[in-house]
Protein backbone atom coordinates (compact mmCIF):
# COMPACT_ATOMS: atom_id res chain seq x y z
CA UNK A 1 0.00 0.00 0.00
CA UNK A 2 1.36 3.23 -0.34
CA UNK A 3 1.93 5.77 2.04
CA UNK A 4 1.44 9.71 0.44
CA UNK A 5 4.47 11.27 1.60
CA UNK A 6 5.78 14.44 1.04
CA UNK A 7 9.11 14.38 1.86
CA UNK A 8 10.05 13.44 -1.61
CA UNK A 9 11.52 16.11 -3.91
CA UNK A 10 10.04 16.41 -7.26
CA UNK A 11 8.23 13.74 -8.90
CA UNK A 12 8.30 11.73 -11.64
CA UNK A 13 10.90 9.63 -12.09
CA UNK A 14 11.14 6.96 -14.65
CA UNK A 15 9.23 3.58 -13.03
CA UNK A 16 10.00 0.27 -15.20
CA UNK A 17 7.48 1.02 -18.29
CA UNK A 18 5.15 3.68 -16.70
CA UNK A 19 4.29 5.08 -20.55
CA UNK A 20 5.57 6.85 -23.70
CA UNK A 21 6.84 10.05 -23.10
CA UNK A 22 7.57 10.89 -19.82
CA UNK A 23 8.73 14.32 -19.19
CA UNK A 24 8.92 14.75 -15.30
CA UNK A 25 12.06 16.45 -14.09
CA UNK A 26 13.94 13.77 -12.32
CA UNK A 27 15.18 14.54 -8.40
CA UNK A 28 17.39 13.70 -6.02
CA UNK A 29 17.57 9.65 -4.96
CA UNK A 30 16.02 8.59 -1.74
CA UNK A 31 15.05 5.04 -0.95
CA UNK A 32 11.71 5.92 0.59
CA UNK A 33 10.53 7.62 -3.19
CA UNK A 34 11.71 4.11 -4.90
CA UNK A 35 9.54 2.40 -2.32
CA UNK A 36 6.57 4.46 -3.60
CA UNK A 37 6.65 4.24 -7.08
CA UNK A 38 7.69 0.64 -6.76
CA UNK A 39 4.45 0.63 -5.31
CA UNK A 40 2.46 2.96 -7.55
CA UNK A 41 4.01 0.44 -10.15
CA UNK A 42 2.50 -2.61 -8.86
CA UNK A 43 -0.86 -0.96 -8.77
CA UNK A 44 -0.75 0.03 -12.09
CA UNK A 45 -0.11 -3.56 -12.94
CA UNK A 46 -2.17 -4.90 -10.90
CA UNK A 47 -5.10 -2.77 -12.59
CA UNK A 48 -4.35 -4.97 -15.59
CA UNK A 49 -5.97 -7.66 -13.64
CA UNK A 50 -8.78 -6.43 -12.39
CA UNK A 51 -11.45 -5.88 -14.74
CA UNK A 52 -13.50 -2.80 -14.55
CA UNK A 53 -17.14 -2.28 -14.45
CA UNK A 54 -16.77 0.09 -17.44
CA UNK A 55 -15.92 -1.50 -20.61
CA UNK A 56 -12.34 -0.16 -22.16
CA UNK A 57 -14.28 0.48 -25.51
CA UNK A 58 -16.49 2.90 -24.27
CA UNK A 59 -14.08 4.67 -22.02
CA UNK A 60 -11.81 4.83 -25.29
CA UNK A 61 -14.76 6.07 -27.10
CA UNK A 62 -15.66 8.77 -24.79
CA UNK A 63 -11.53 9.94 -24.16
CA UNK A 64 -11.48 10.06 -27.86
CA UNK A 65 -14.35 12.33 -27.72
CA UNK A 66 -12.13 14.88 -25.92
CA UNK A 67 -8.81 14.42 -27.80
CA UNK A 68 -7.32 11.89 -25.31
CA UNK A 69 -5.69 9.54 -27.32
CA UNK A 70 -3.25 7.14 -25.71
CA UNK A 71 -2.54 3.66 -26.69
CA UNK A 72 -1.32 2.82 -23.34
CA UNK A 73 -4.33 0.18 -21.95
CA UNK A 74 -3.36 1.18 -18.42
CA UNK A 75 -4.40 4.97 -18.67
CA UNK A 76 -7.93 3.60 -19.83
CA UNK A 77 -8.22 1.48 -16.87
CA UNK A 78 -7.26 4.07 -14.37
CA UNK A 79 -9.62 6.16 -16.18
CA UNK A 80 -12.18 3.57 -16.13
CA UNK A 81 -11.69 2.84 -12.33
CA UNK A 82 -11.68 6.52 -11.17
CA UNK A 83 -15.40 6.85 -13.16
CA UNK A 84 -16.25 3.59 -11.43
CA UNK A 85 -15.43 5.19 -7.87
CA UNK A 86 -17.19 7.99 -8.61
CA UNK A 87 -20.17 6.58 -9.39
CA UNK A 88 -20.08 4.21 -6.30
CA UNK A 89 -19.49 7.39 -4.12
CA UNK A 90 -22.26 9.16 -5.38
CA UNK A 91 -24.90 5.60 -5.27
CA UNK A 92 -23.08 5.38 -1.74
CA UNK A 93 -24.16 8.91 -1.01
CA UNK A 94 -28.06 9.05 -2.21
CA UNK A 95 -28.02 5.42 -0.98
CA UNK A 96 -27.60 7.32 2.82
CA UNK A 97 -30.41 10.10 1.76
CA UNK A 98 -32.40 7.38 1.13
CA UNK A 99 -31.98 5.58 3.95
CA UNK A 100 -32.32 8.88 5.95
CA UNK A 101 -35.71 9.95 4.29
CA UNK A 102 -37.03 6.24 5.81
CA UNK A 103 -35.55 6.31 8.92
CA UNK A 104 -37.22 9.60 9.93
CA UNK A 105 -40.80 9.06 10.13
CA UNK A 106 -40.75 6.29 12.18
CA UNK A 107 -44.40 5.05 12.69
CA UNK A 108 -44.88 1.46 12.66
CA UNK A 109 -41.46 -0.91 12.96
CA UNK A 110 -43.29 -3.64 11.09
CA UNK A 111 -43.32 -1.78 7.72
CA UNK A 112 -40.17 -0.30 7.75
CA UNK A 113 -37.72 -3.47 8.13
CA UNK A 114 -34.89 -2.44 6.14
CA UNK A 115 -34.06 -6.01 5.25
CA UNK A 116 -37.74 -6.21 3.36
CA UNK A 117 -37.29 -2.83 1.52
CA UNK A 118 -36.62 -2.61 -2.05
CA UNK A 119 -33.71 0.33 -2.77
CA UNK A 120 -34.84 2.43 -5.26
CA UNK A 121 -32.40 5.08 -6.68
CA UNK A 122 -35.28 8.54 -7.49
CA UNK A 123 -34.75 11.16 -9.02
CA UNK A 124 -34.80 13.47 -6.00
CA UNK A 125 -32.02 11.36 -3.95
CA UNK A 126 -29.77 11.52 -6.95
CA UNK A 127 -30.38 15.07 -7.26
CA UNK A 128 -29.11 15.83 -3.70
CA UNK A 129 -26.03 13.80 -4.08
CA UNK A 130 -25.02 15.24 -7.45
CA UNK A 131 -25.01 18.36 -5.75
CA UNK A 132 -22.03 17.75 -3.60
CA UNK A 133 -20.14 16.70 -6.40
CA UNK A 134 -20.87 19.49 -8.64
CA UNK A 135 -23.73 18.73 -10.54
CA UNK A 136 -26.78 20.64 -10.85
CA UNK A 137 -29.38 17.80 -11.93
CA UNK A 138 -33.26 19.41 -11.94
CA UNK A 139 -35.71 17.13 -12.90
CA UNK A 140 -39.80 18.31 -13.31
CA UNK A 141 -41.91 16.57 -11.36
CA UNK A 142 -44.47 16.36 -13.82
CA UNK A 143 -45.14 16.73 -17.50
CA UNK A 144 -48.69 18.63 -18.30
CA UNK A 145 -50.47 18.36 -21.73
CA UNK A 146 -52.03 21.39 -21.91
CA UNK A 147 -51.85 24.31 -19.76
CA UNK A 148 -55.45 24.11 -18.63
CA UNK A 149 -54.83 20.46 -17.78
CA UNK A 150 -55.37 19.70 -13.85
CA UNK A 151 -57.65 23.12 -13.60
CA UNK A 152 -61.12 22.76 -11.93
CA UNK A 153 -63.81 22.41 -15.06
CA UNK A 154 -65.28 25.62 -14.16
CA UNK A 155 -62.00 27.58 -15.18
CA UNK A 156 -61.18 26.09 -18.25
CA UNK A 157 -62.30 28.18 -21.59
CA UNK A 158 -64.21 25.90 -23.77
CA UNK B 1 -8.34 18.01 -36.61
CA UNK B 2 -6.07 19.22 -39.21
CA UNK B 3 -3.79 17.05 -41.35
CA UNK B 4 -3.51 13.45 -40.31
CA UNK B 5 -0.94 12.84 -37.33
CA UNK B 6 2.61 11.29 -38.91
CA UNK B 7 1.83 7.94 -37.43
CA UNK B 8 -0.61 5.88 -38.99
CA UNK B 9 -3.92 6.14 -36.75
CA UNK B 10 -5.58 3.06 -35.04
CA UNK B 11 -8.66 2.99 -36.43
CA UNK B 12 -9.55 0.23 -33.76
CA UNK B 13 -9.52 2.38 -31.32
CA UNK B 14 -10.85 5.28 -33.26
CA UNK B 15 -13.84 3.70 -34.33
CA UNK B 16 -16.93 5.59 -33.23
CA UNK B 17 -20.03 3.86 -30.93
CA UNK B 18 -23.06 4.86 -32.18
CA UNK B 19 -24.23 7.05 -29.64
CA UNK B 20 -27.46 5.12 -28.71
CA UNK B 21 -25.54 1.78 -28.37
CA UNK B 22 -23.28 4.22 -26.01
CA UNK B 23 -25.75 5.24 -23.97
CA UNK B 24 -27.14 1.90 -23.63
CA UNK B 25 -23.95 0.10 -22.75
CA UNK B 26 -23.21 3.39 -20.39
CA UNK B 27 -26.69 3.01 -19.08
CA UNK B 28 -25.97 -1.06 -18.02
CA UNK B 29 -22.48 -0.44 -16.63
CA UNK B 30 -24.12 2.20 -14.14
CA UNK B 31 -27.00 -0.33 -13.49
CA UNK B 32 -23.81 -2.96 -12.51
CA UNK B 33 -22.59 -0.30 -10.67
CA UNK B 34 -25.83 0.94 -8.83
CA UNK B 35 -26.55 -3.05 -7.86
CA UNK B 36 -23.18 -3.10 -6.57
CA UNK B 37 -23.67 -0.55 -3.91
CA UNK B 38 -26.60 -1.76 -2.71
CA UNK B 39 -29.90 -0.65 -5.11
CA UNK B 40 -32.02 -3.15 -6.20
CA UNK B 41 -33.80 -0.76 -9.24
CA UNK B 42 -33.68 2.81 -10.10
CA UNK B 43 -35.78 5.09 -11.53
CA UNK B 44 -35.01 4.86 -15.20
CA UNK B 45 -34.47 8.81 -15.75
CA UNK B 46 -32.12 8.65 -12.63
CA UNK B 47 -30.36 5.88 -14.46
CA UNK B 48 -29.96 7.68 -17.52
CA UNK B 49 -28.90 10.95 -16.33
CA UNK B 50 -26.29 8.92 -14.14
CA UNK B 51 -25.05 7.32 -17.21
CA UNK B 52 -24.80 10.93 -18.82
CA UNK B 53 -22.84 11.91 -15.91
CA UNK B 54 -20.36 9.11 -15.94
CA UNK B 55 -19.50 9.65 -19.66
CA UNK B 56 -19.26 13.42 -19.14
CA UNK B 57 -16.90 12.67 -16.18
CA UNK B 58 -14.85 10.47 -18.53
CA UNK B 59 -14.65 12.86 -21.27
CA UNK B 60 -13.86 15.76 -18.10
CA UNK B 61 -10.71 13.27 -16.81
CA UNK B 62 -9.80 12.60 -20.97
CA UNK B 63 -9.94 16.73 -21.67
CA UNK B 64 -8.30 17.19 -18.37
CA UNK B 65 -5.20 15.38 -18.99
CA UNK B 66 -4.98 16.01 -22.76
CA UNK B 67 -4.61 19.85 -21.59
CA UNK B 68 -1.74 18.97 -19.18
CA UNK B 69 -0.22 17.29 -21.96
CA UNK B 70 -0.73 19.77 -24.44
CA UNK B 71 1.05 22.56 -21.81
CA UNK B 72 4.23 20.25 -21.61
CA UNK B 73 4.57 20.09 -24.91
CA UNK B 74 3.37 16.53 -25.52
CA UNK B 75 0.54 15.08 -27.52
CA UNK B 76 -0.09 12.08 -25.79
CA UNK B 77 -0.86 12.17 -22.26
CA UNK B 78 0.84 10.18 -20.03
CA UNK B 79 0.50 8.43 -16.39
CA UNK B 80 1.40 11.74 -14.80
CA UNK B 81 -1.11 14.00 -16.78
CA UNK B 82 -4.29 11.35 -15.75
CA UNK B 83 -2.86 11.59 -12.29
CA UNK B 84 -2.85 15.67 -12.40
CA UNK B 85 -6.04 15.12 -14.03
CA UNK B 86 -7.38 12.78 -11.09
CA UNK B 87 -6.45 15.23 -8.59
CA UNK B 88 -8.10 18.38 -10.52
CA UNK B 89 -11.10 16.31 -10.21
CA UNK B 90 -11.43 15.55 -6.27
CA UNK B 91 -13.59 17.79 -5.23
CA UNK B 92 -13.44 16.85 -2.15
CA UNK B 93 -9.38 17.63 -2.37
CA UNK B 94 -7.24 14.35 -1.35
CA UNK B 95 -4.36 13.81 1.53
CA UNK B 96 -1.46 15.62 0.24
CA UNK B 97 -2.59 18.32 -1.84
CA UNK B 98 -1.23 21.19 0.51
CA UNK B 99 2.04 20.42 -0.41
CA UNK B 100 2.97 21.95 -3.68
CA UNK B 101 6.11 19.61 -4.10
CA UNK B 102 3.98 16.54 -3.86
CA UNK B 103 5.25 14.24 -5.76
CA UNK B 104 2.93 13.74 -9.01
CA UNK B 105 3.12 9.30 -9.24
CA UNK B 106 2.85 9.72 -5.52
CA UNK B 107 -0.12 11.37 -4.92
CA UNK B 108 -3.21 10.67 -2.33
CA UNK B 109 -5.59 10.71 -5.59
CA UNK B 110 -4.00 7.54 -6.91
CA UNK B 111 -4.01 6.31 -2.86
CA UNK B 112 -8.04 6.51 -2.53
CA UNK B 113 -8.14 4.47 -5.82
CA UNK B 114 -5.81 1.99 -4.47
CA UNK B 115 -7.71 1.98 -0.96
CA UNK B 116 -11.03 1.34 -3.83
CA UNK B 117 -9.99 -0.99 -5.96
CA UNK B 118 -8.99 -3.01 -3.02
CA UNK B 119 -11.83 -2.94 -1.53
CA UNK B 120 -14.73 -2.99 -4.21
CA UNK B 121 -15.37 -6.82 -5.66
CA UNK B 122 -14.80 -7.15 -9.05
CA UNK B 123 -17.64 -7.07 -11.14
CA UNK B 124 -17.09 -7.22 -15.12
CA UNK B 125 -19.20 -6.06 -17.71
CA UNK B 126 -22.10 -8.16 -18.29
CA UNK B 127 -21.51 -8.90 -22.31
CA UNK B 128 -18.28 -8.49 -24.29
CA UNK B 129 -18.24 -5.64 -26.52
CA UNK B 130 -17.56 -6.14 -30.08
CA UNK B 131 -14.02 -4.35 -31.14
CA UNK B 132 -13.42 -3.65 -34.66
CA UNK B 133 -9.92 -5.76 -35.47
CA UNK B 134 -7.21 -3.18 -36.56
CA UNK B 135 -7.14 -5.67 -39.92
CA UNK B 136 -10.75 -5.32 -40.74
CA UNK B 137 -10.15 -3.20 -43.64
CA UNK B 138 -11.74 -0.23 -41.83
CA UNK B 139 -11.11 2.84 -43.20
CA UNK B 140 -7.74 3.79 -42.91
CA UNK B 141 -7.54 7.44 -42.54
CA UNK B 142 -7.80 10.31 -45.19
CA UNK B 143 -4.59 12.00 -46.74
CA UNK B 144 -4.65 15.46 -47.68
CA UNK B 145 -3.19 16.55 -51.12
CA UNK B 146 -0.45 18.27 -49.96
CA UNK B 147 0.77 14.41 -47.87
CA UNK B 148 0.24 12.76 -51.34
CA UNK B 149 2.01 15.35 -53.13
CA UNK B 150 -0.07 15.82 -56.02
CA UNK B 151 -1.95 18.75 -57.68
CA UNK B 152 -5.58 19.27 -57.06
CA UNK B 153 -7.30 17.92 -60.58
CA UNK B 154 -9.59 21.08 -60.27
CA UNK B 155 -8.26 24.65 -59.63
CA UNK B 156 -10.83 25.73 -56.55
CA UNK B 157 -9.96 22.65 -54.29
CA UNK B 158 -7.22 23.27 -51.57
CA UNK B 159 -4.44 21.14 -51.31
CA UNK B 160 -5.00 20.50 -47.74
CA UNK B 161 -8.55 18.62 -48.03
CA UNK B 162 -8.43 14.71 -48.87
CA UNK B 163 -7.36 13.17 -52.03
CA UNK B 164 -10.29 12.54 -54.55
CA UNK B 165 -11.07 8.49 -54.35
CA UNK B 166 -9.46 6.40 -56.86
CA UNK B 167 -11.65 6.57 -60.02
CA UNK B 168 -13.52 10.09 -59.38
CA UNK B 169 -12.74 10.71 -63.26
CA UNK B 170 -14.83 8.27 -64.96
CA UNK B 171 -17.81 8.65 -62.73
CA UNK B 172 -17.62 12.06 -62.85
CA UNK B 173 -17.26 12.20 -66.43
CA UNK B 174 -18.87 9.48 -67.37
CA UNK B 175 -22.36 11.13 -66.55
CA UNK B 176 -21.65 13.83 -69.15
CA UNK B 177 -21.72 11.16 -72.01
CA UNK B 178 -24.72 11.18 -74.61
CA UNK B 179 -27.76 9.17 -73.23
CA UNK B 180 -30.09 6.80 -74.64
CA UNK B 181 -32.65 4.36 -73.25
CA UNK B 182 -30.99 1.07 -72.48
CA UNK B 183 -32.79 -1.35 -73.93
CA UNK B 184 -30.97 -4.00 -71.77
CA UNK B 185 -31.83 -2.50 -68.43
CA UNK B 186 -34.90 -0.15 -69.28
CA UNK B 187 -33.08 2.36 -67.41
CA UNK B 188 -32.69 6.07 -68.81
CA UNK B 189 -29.00 6.91 -68.28
CA UNK B 190 -29.68 10.58 -66.95
CA UNK B 191 -27.66 13.06 -69.11
CA UNK B 192 -25.13 14.25 -66.61
CA UNK B 193 -23.28 16.90 -66.66
CA UNK B 194 -19.55 17.87 -66.65
CA UNK B 195 -18.55 21.51 -65.18
CA UNK B 196 -16.78 24.24 -67.39
CA UNK B 197 -13.91 23.47 -65.84
CA UNK B 198 -13.76 20.05 -66.81
CA UNK B 199 -14.67 20.63 -70.41
CA UNK B 200 -11.65 23.17 -70.52
CA UNK B 201 -14.02 25.76 -71.90
CA UNK B 202 -15.16 28.66 -70.25
CA UNK B 203 -18.05 29.81 -69.13
CA UNK B 204 -20.26 32.08 -71.63
CA UNK B 205 -21.67 34.65 -68.99
CA UNK B 206 -19.53 36.64 -66.45
CA UNK B 207 -20.62 35.26 -63.24
CA UNK B 208 -21.00 31.64 -64.07
CA UNK B 209 -18.26 30.37 -61.84
CA UNK B 210 -16.11 27.73 -64.13
CA UNK B 211 -16.62 24.41 -61.55
CA UNK B 212 -20.69 24.74 -62.48
CA UNK B 213 -22.02 22.20 -65.16
CA UNK B 214 -21.73 23.71 -68.64
CA UNK B 215 -24.97 25.28 -70.24
CA UNK B 216 -26.69 22.81 -72.14
CA UNK B 217 -26.64 22.91 -75.78
CA UNK B 218 -28.46 25.45 -77.72
CA UNK B 219 -29.21 27.15 -74.34
CA UNK B 220 -29.19 30.44 -75.64
CA UNK B 221 -32.21 30.06 -78.25
CA UNK B 222 -34.10 28.40 -74.88
CA UNK B 223 -33.74 31.22 -73.47
CA UNK B 224 -34.63 33.50 -76.41
CA UNK B 225 -37.75 31.51 -76.69
CA UNK B 226 -38.58 31.22 -73.11
CA UNK B 227 -42.14 32.16 -72.23
CA UNK B 228 -43.45 32.02 -75.84
CA UNK B 229 -45.94 30.15 -75.63
CA UNK B 230 -48.11 28.95 -78.42
CA UNK B 231 -51.44 28.22 -76.77
CA UNK B 232 -52.06 31.97 -75.76
CA UNK B 233 -52.70 33.90 -78.82
CA UNK B 234 -52.72 37.17 -77.20
CA UNK B 235 -48.86 36.43 -76.41
CA UNK B 236 -47.83 36.20 -80.08
CA UNK B 237 -48.78 39.72 -80.95
CA UNK B 238 -46.44 41.27 -78.71
CA UNK B 239 -43.13 39.26 -79.66
CA UNK B 240 -41.56 42.41 -82.06
CA UNK B 241 -43.07 44.87 -81.05
CA UNK B 242 -41.51 47.61 -79.00
CA UNK B 243 -42.44 47.68 -75.61
CA UNK B 244 -41.92 51.01 -74.19
CA UNK B 245 -41.68 51.53 -70.06
CA UNK B 246 -43.34 54.91 -69.46
CA UNK B 247 -42.05 57.04 -66.20
CA UNK B 248 -44.84 55.68 -63.89
CA UNK B 249 -43.69 51.89 -64.64
CA UNK B 250 -46.84 51.28 -66.63
CA UNK B 251 -46.02 48.73 -69.56
CA UNK B 252 -47.16 50.46 -72.59
CA UNK B 253 -47.61 48.45 -75.91
CA UNK B 254 -47.81 50.26 -79.40
CA UNK B 255 -49.52 52.74 -77.37
CA UNK B 256 -51.72 51.05 -75.63
CA UNK B 257 -51.96 50.48 -71.92
CA UNK B 258 -51.35 47.54 -70.40
CA UNK B 259 -54.84 46.38 -70.02
CA UNK B 260 -56.48 45.10 -72.85
CA UNK B 261 -59.60 45.80 -74.07
CA UNK B 262 -61.09 42.52 -74.17
CA UNK B 263 -60.45 41.47 -71.30
CA UNK B 264 -60.78 37.83 -71.76
CA UNK B 265 -59.32 35.31 -69.42
CA UNK B 266 -55.33 36.60 -68.56
CA UNK B 267 -53.03 33.75 -67.74
CA UNK B 268 -50.20 34.90 -65.23
CA UNK B 269 -46.92 33.09 -65.75
CA UNK B 270 -44.06 33.94 -63.52
CA UNK B 271 -41.52 34.45 -66.95
CA UNK B 272 -44.34 37.12 -68.55
CA UNK B 273 -42.73 40.85 -67.48
CA UNK B 274 -39.21 39.45 -67.72
CA UNK B 275 -40.07 38.45 -71.25
CA UNK B 276 -41.29 41.50 -71.95
CA UNK B 277 -38.53 43.89 -70.83
CA UNK B 278 -35.86 42.02 -73.07
CA UNK B 279 -37.28 43.49 -75.92
CA UNK B 280 -35.45 47.20 -76.44
CA UNK B 281 -36.03 49.25 -73.64
CA UNK B 282 -34.91 52.84 -74.72
CA UNK B 283 -32.68 53.91 -71.95
CA UNK B 284 -33.73 57.35 -71.60
CA UNK B 285 -36.91 56.03 -70.34
CA UNK B 286 -35.43 54.28 -68.01
CA UNK B 287 -34.60 55.28 -63.83
CA UNK B 288 -31.02 54.85 -63.39
CA UNK B 289 -31.60 51.29 -61.26
CA UNK B 290 -33.19 50.11 -64.74
CA UNK B 291 -30.07 50.83 -66.55
CA UNK B 292 -27.89 48.10 -65.51
CA UNK B 293 -30.73 45.88 -65.52
CA UNK B 294 -31.45 47.23 -69.12
CA UNK B 295 -27.49 46.11 -70.24
CA UNK B 296 -27.11 42.95 -69.27
CA UNK B 297 -30.54 41.71 -71.12
CA UNK B 298 -29.59 43.54 -73.88
CA UNK B 299 -26.41 41.33 -73.68
CA UNK B 300 -28.44 38.30 -73.50
CA UNK B 301 -30.30 38.75 -76.66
Amino acid sequence: MMSGNSGGGGGGGPGGGMGPGMGGPVGGGGDGRHDDEAALTEFLSSLMDYTPTIPDELVEHYLGRSGFHCPDLRLTRLVAVATQKFLSDIASDSLQHCKARVAAPIKDNKSKQPKDRRLVLTMDDLSKALREHGVNLKHPEYFADSPSAGMAPSTREE
Amino acid sequence: MGTPAKRPFDAAAASPIPRRFQAAVSAVSTAQILRASGYSAAEAAALRALSDVAGRYIESLGRAAAAFAEAHGRTEPNVADVVLALEEHALDGFPGASDPARPVLCSGALAELARFVDAVTEVPFAKPLPRRAPGSGARKGWESFAAAEREPPLRHVPHWLPRFPEGWEERFHGRGEATAKDEDTGEVAVKGSESFAAAHREPQLRHDPHWRPRFAEGWEERLRLRGRDETAAKDEEDTGEVVTVMANGNLVENGRSSVPENREKVLFRLGDKWRRRRQALPPEKCGGALELFVKRTEKLV
